[in-house]
């Protein structure tokens, strides 16, 4: 054995005993009571008749007739030597180096808001997506829809021709009859026009809707969000008396209470988010405090996870949190003033409201406690869907605090007055609307269901639709018009605090698609239809600088320092009082025979517009653990009281509409409450998306847009199978995930001696005798669970969807698993999430089962699978205690879904569109070969290389800490994934192996994994956690 | 008892087997020899669109290979000249030759010029060619005398056998990094190439990798 002394991995350090608390974590509710369906599933190792083709037409038999009878045909095939194409470019293009990958910088809009990216293009085609590492609303990061919007540039089903009245049509056609009907409006100056689009925050955008007022002044513009923030906009206006649009700065914020907010997950801002936040959970790195995160909230999310305390409240109590936190704050801060100061009016109004609700007694005591104790230092969130007052209440505590200037910052920004949707469809009802123009927007699927949109939109003369998707809105509308991907155009975008950024185009429109820009300025005459010049007149109206400054500002992305201004602003407590007193008489009386539902955001698929995007349908959510689906989710004593199971589908009527929806049981949810995630069951969003889920806009109205008390509930006595994958691979309830308290972690004695890292050698072990030694650390306390890690993976490492049915089979592919656990009660457990990808053991089992030496280790610790040698024995997976290698058992990436297993004769072949997304740099594997995470080698390859050009004449060649990253480790908004090089005492991954709370995955078998992990510290408020314990005692 | 095999069954036996030994024998030979690279692939020469000769450009005329190469010494892919770089001279010298009427048309229609490609290796192994020509693998040790063909052929089998022959023994096959696009590149008279490459690969660090990794990702 040559095991070299430097690069033998540090002496790994277990958690003593006394404060693993891993063993009591459990990952379903089957598992937490050992039911028998959870027991035969993990005996089965396969799933039932997995190895049976249920849904085909193709017998058995008859695949094996058709696969002898193509192998005798294949024999004939092989004879010639195929030729090989290069087609070189005609005119050599500026900056373009094929083989070597450019970055551009765009941004991608969001509702109201933006995000910037990075995009990787190979010789022109967008591959790969990253995070703007100069824009501070990404810091090179990126979230799960930005990784994977460059699929949806590929994707087939996209709109590819101008329709007219679902006929075939053109854009002469079009721009015709444009012509002639604008004349006819212009003549009427616009009367009858109304445009209908997203929540653009677009100046380019503005700067059109401008000149149209100029010259059109009867034209009307209507903006329609499903998930919009007009209650965070009109919180604003009430307790400032101005629309102020709030940031955080989470970075300065040691307490955080957080009311229904998804702040790290699903809201706007989540990646800058969580990277100011896990800035802040850093234990040993960070000067400050670890900071305190409080969470009330219906539905568990991935920041209730990350929660250091979590209240589960209906949806429809969370205003009463507000109210009581509201009054017992207010009347500790100004207890010595007099008694018609604003304040006491204020807290007389709440004790005047009542509270109807009994409310933990500690959760609005010891949370102002320490609200107090940390004045300036605190930060309270409403979620977007919060009613406007809990958004008012919540600013107002944030100025009694302080916090105004320091964790909140108030932004004014540009009025506009736009109008809504529902103002759209009364004037379409009274027959006013007679040219209508929806931008990008598809009202029909997702508009509240008692405007008919679908219905009054028929009774509108001129219907024009843009749209990416040949969706439910443009069935109704007369053209149907592609919409140009904003991969394929120009134009400009504002991130919800101002910050300025480009939109610049990376490919030609693929289907000859148009922009919004270019339809406006088109229909509203302006000097110029061409999108770059518009953006060019947008810049120089934003900013008043040069070309000079507009190709910076294309350089980086950003145009520096460009937010709204930040004001001062002093709570309205008059308006405050008045809108508590005339809030609603609530009704709280949520309980088991008034069941409330409430509505939120898909973690993956939105507001349904990513529904087409094979890689979010079948990324699991990262909560419910469910793949090509929704459900309506319940606690488990809602279920008890109905005697529902996971997958029976259950029939709520709310308001007279009613939605059939399977049910899933989720530790976790609020009780008497149950949520629909929106998002899914869509029959015009193409060949992925279509009716996959239920529906929930269907229930959703606009009294009733976020949540509403009195559903119904029946069992259907049908079932329908959830493609969960929250067993696949169980761990047999080893302490695999593991964390302490923040005050346990301080007592801990320094590093001991590991009684873990038992280290039998192998027969043959490999030579680590590389000059870099690689290995990763995952910092359980930052990663929130968000799964932002997988798509990027899958993106960046070719990895096919699989389908429905083949997850219900556990054959996912994904190279990274993120186990969700939970811990303590079955009702209220707390959420643990751990990632586990190929953890590159030193000792790897996989490695001395394989017949043809596939799985062999680098001398850089690397557990490589050499595809070319790989037959499919899947001894490897068997052998691999971590179960994350994974077995193409179809051809994935030649075959649609709906015929994997369709003849060997039939149509095989990858479509060019999706073709031109692959890595190049990455094999695309092919049915019968094992694969699993390779620590991105091609980066590692690249990053090498790139060292040693440069060392090039010279002798040695180092590589910096921190240049090669892994596409997991980009993505990741939390930097909870470091990599790097074990053999540098200095890099970040050494230092991070030394802790004391840095643990091996099983690590008692002995098989050294180069991937550990930290345990997750909590800082729970001692003060809370006591009246918690007692509370449940009582209980 | 009944004889059940004849007199002639000990030559017949005699005669199966061997037959079957040779026919093996030659079985593998055949396979070993014609069904390799060395026989599959050196010596192809497709006919391509133009009959560039290399000879007479990088030969007779002595331009460089960056000339049209320009990116090797930078990324994986040696690319193939774009029209225009054809044209830049070709617009000039025998601006009218029949031969070049395929450039010519790609100029003026836009579409490329569909070249034949002859060097391969499959997709799941990456070659790199800036590493190869920055660390001082001549341009001849894998493509062979180029300036000397009228029609290029491939010279070498390209086989991961004939890669890692360099690789565990690069000694053979290294020259001075600024002699690596030299066509005639000869050690210096005064010493042999196994003492030129072992002077570089101390001075350099050279330590090619001999690992899945290196080619396959």
């Amino acid at each position: 054995m040559n095991h070299c002394p430097s690069h033998q991995p540090p002496k790994v350090s277990a958690l003593p005993t006394a404060v693993l608390v891993g063993k009591e974590y459990w990952r379903s509710l089957d598992e937490l009571f050992d039911k028998p369906e959870y027991r035969e599933w993990l005996e089965r190792e396969f799933p039932n008749q997995a190895s049976e083709w249920l849904g085909g037409t193709v017998s058995r038999r008859r695949a094996l007739q058709l696969m002898a009878a193509s192998l005798g045909l294949a024999g004939l095939a092989g004879c010639r030597r195929p030729d090989y194409p290069i087609l070189p470019y005609t005119k050599t293009p500026e900056s373009v180096l094929p083989g070597l990958p450019t970055s551009y910088a765009t941004t991608i809009h969001r509702p109201g808001s933006a995000f910037p990216v990075l995009v990787e293009t190979q010789e022109g085609r967008p591959t790969k997506i990253e995070g703007n590492p100069l824009h501070p609303w990404s810091q090179g990061a990126t979230d799960l829809q930005a990784q994977a919007a460059v699929l949806d540039l590929y994707d087939p089903d996209r709109s590819r021709e101008v329709m007219l009245t679902g006929q075939p049509s053109t854009w002469q056609a079009f721009d015709a009859f444009a012509e002639t009907h604008i004349s006819g409006l212009f003549e009427r100056r616009g009367q009858g026009l109304h445009f209908l689009s997203e929540d653009v925050s677009s100046p380019a955008l503005r700067l059109l809707r401008e000149h149209l007022r100029q010259v059109l002044p009867e034209a009307v513009w209507h903006v329609h969000e499903a998930m919009g923030s007009e209650n965070v906009d009109h919180g604003a206006a009430l307790a400032f008396g101005k629309p102020l649009t709030p940031t955080y700065r989470f970075q300065n914020a040691d307490v955080i209470v957080s009311l229904g907010s998804d702040f790290l997950g699903v809201e706007d801002g989540a990646v800058a988010n969580t990277r100011a936040f896990a800035e802040r959970r850093k234990v040993e790195d960070s000067l400050a405090p670890m900071n305190r995160l409080y969470v009330v909230e219906n539905h568990p999310t991935t920041t209730g996870g990350m929660a250091d305390h979590r209240l589960r409240l209906p949806a429809s109590q969370l205003q009463e949190y507000m109210l009581a936190l509201a009054r017992e704050l207010l009347s500790r801060t100004r207890q010595d003033q007099g008694s018609d100061n604003p304040s006491s009016k204020l807290v007389k109004s709440i004790v005047g409201v009542g509270s109807p609700v009994p409310l933990p007694s500690g959760w609005v005591r010891e949370v102002a406690t320490d609200l107090l104790a940390a004045r300036g230092r605190s930060l309270i969130l409403a979620g977007q869907q919060q009613p406007t007052l809990v958004h008012g209440l919540a600013h107002l505590l944030n100025a009694e605090l302080g916090n105004l200037g320091n964790t909140v910052l108030l932004r004014e920004r540009p009025e506009e007055r736009i109008k809504s949707l529902g103002e759209l469809t009364e004037s379409m009802r009274r027959g006013e609307v007679g040219t209508l123009v929806v931008l990008g927007s598809n009202p029909v699927y997702d508009a509240p269901s008692d405007l008919e949109f679908g219905v009054v939109l028929k009774r509108v003369p001129h219907t024009i639709q843009l749209g990416l998707y040949p969706d439910e809105t443009s069935a109704v509308c007369a053209w149907h018009l592609p919409m140009a991907h904003f991969f394929e155009c120009w134009g400009d975008a504002e991130t919800a605090d101002g910050t300025y950024s480009p939109v610049q185009p990376l490919i030609a429109p693929l289907f000859g698609g148009r922009s919004a820009l270019e339809i406006v300025a088109r229909l509203c005459r302006y000097e110029t239809t061409e999108p770059y010049e518009i953006v060019q007149s947008s810049f120089r109206r934003r900013t008043d600088l040069g070309m000079e400054a507009f190709r910076q500002f294309l350089h980086d992305g950003v145009l520096h320092d460009s937010a709204w201004p930040i004001v001062n602003a002093a709570p309205d407590w008059a308006a405050l009082t008045r809108a508590v007193e005339e809030g609603e008489k609530r009704t709280a009386d949520v309980g088991p025979n008034n069941l409330e539902l409430s509505f939120h955001a898909d973690r993956r698929l939105f507001d349904g517009r990513f529904a087409n995007n094979g890689w979010l349908q079948e990324t699991p959510d990262p909560l419910t653990k469910l793949t090509w689906d929704n459900a309506a989710i319940l606690s488990p004593a809602t279920a008890r009281l109905s005697g529902v199971t996971t997958g029976d589908v259950l029939e709520l009527n709310l308001a007279g509409r009613t939605l059939q929806a399977p049910a899933c049981v989720l530790p976790g949810q609020a009780d008497y409450s149950i949520s629909l995630p929106l998002g899914f069951g869509r029959t015009r969003a193409g060949r992925v998306g279509n009716g996959v889920g239920c529906n929930p806009y269907r229930l959703r109205t606009t009294a009733l847009l976020n949540m509403g008390v009195g559903v119904q509930l029946r069992k259907t006595g049908r079932t329908h199978r959830l493609a969960c994958t929250q067993d696949h691979g169980s761990m047999q309830g080893r302490d695999l995930v593991r964390s302490l308290t923040l005050q346990e972690y301080r007592d801990l004695p320094a590093a001991q001696a590991s009684a873990e890292s038992n280290s039998l050698p192998l027969y043959n072990p490999a030579a680590l005798d590389g000059q870099h030694q690689w290995c990763m650390v995952i910092d359980l306390n930052q990663f929130t669970g968000c799964s932002a890690c997988v798509v990027a993976c899958q993106s960046e490492n070719n990895i096919p969807i699989v389908g429905k049915d083949e997850v219900l089979r556990g054959r996912e592919m994904h190279w990274i698993r993120v186990d969700r656990y939970f811990t303590g009660s079955a009702d209220d457990p707390g959420v643990a999430h751990q990632p586990v990808a190929c953890v590159h053991c030193e000792n790897a089992p996989c490695e001395t089962v394989c017949p043809v030496n596939a799985a062999v280790h680098s001398p850089e610790g690397l557990n490589l699978q050499v595809y070319n040698r790989c037959i499919g024995t899947r001894y490897c997976a068997n052998n691999c205690p971590y179960k994350v290698r994974h077995f193409n058992w179809f051809d994935y990436n030649q075959r649609p879904l709906d015929q994997l297993l369709a003849g060997p004769l039939a149509e095989k072949g990858m479509p060019e569109l999706l073709q031109m997304q692959k890595n190049p740099d990455v094999t695309v594997r092919m049915r019968g070969v094992m694969e699993k995470c390779t620590y991105c080698v091609q980066r590692i390859e690249r990053g090498k290389t790139g060292a040693r050009l440069e060392a090039a004449g010279s002798a040695a060649y180092s590589i910096p800490d921190g240049t090669i990253v892994p596409a997991c480790a980009q993505a990741c908004p939390a930097q909870a994934i470091i990599f790097g090089d074990l053999s540098d005492p200095n890099s970040r991954v050494a230092q991070a192996k030394h802790r004391t709370r840095n643990y091996d995955l099983l690590g008692e078998l002995g098989t050294r994994p180069r991937t550990s992990y930290q345990g997750r510290v909590r800082n729970p408020n001692p003060r809370l956690a006591a009246t918690e314990l007692v509370e449940e005692e009582d209980g | 008892m009944p004889i059940i095999f004849s007199k002639g069954a000990d030559v017949l036996l005699r005669r199966v087997v061997s037959v079957v030994i040779l026919t093996v024998a030659l079985g593998t030979a055949v396979v070993w020899y014609y069904f390799t690279p060395k026989y599959t692939r050196v010596g192809y020469a497709p006919e391509q669109p133009v009959p560039f000769s290399h000879e007479q450009h990088a030969g007779k005329l002595g331009m460089s290979c960056l000339y049209c190469h320009t990116n090797v010494e930078r990324s994986p892919h040696a690319n193939v000249p774009s029209t225009q770089t054809c044209m830049s001279c070709h617009t000039q010298i025998k601006a009218n030759s029949p031969l070049l009427s395929p450039v010519r048309e790609s100029w003026s229609s836009g579409e490329p010029v569909d070249w034949k490609r002859i060097h391969k290796v499959p997709d799941y192994a990456y070659f790199n060619h800036a590493l190869h020509i920055n660390r001082g693998v001549g341009c001849a040790s894998c493509h062979g005398q180029v300036n000397e063909m009228k029609v290029v052929y491939h010279a070498e089998p390209l086989s991961m056998a004939w890669c890692l022959d360099c690789h565990r023994k690069p000694e053979a096959h290294l020259r001075p990094a600024e002699e690596a696009l030299n066509m005639s590149w000869k050690p210096p008279s005064e010493k042999t190439q196994s003492e030129v490459g072992r002077q570089l690969i101390e001075q350099f660090h050279i330590n090619p990798g001999q690992n899945c990794q290196g080619c396959h990702r």
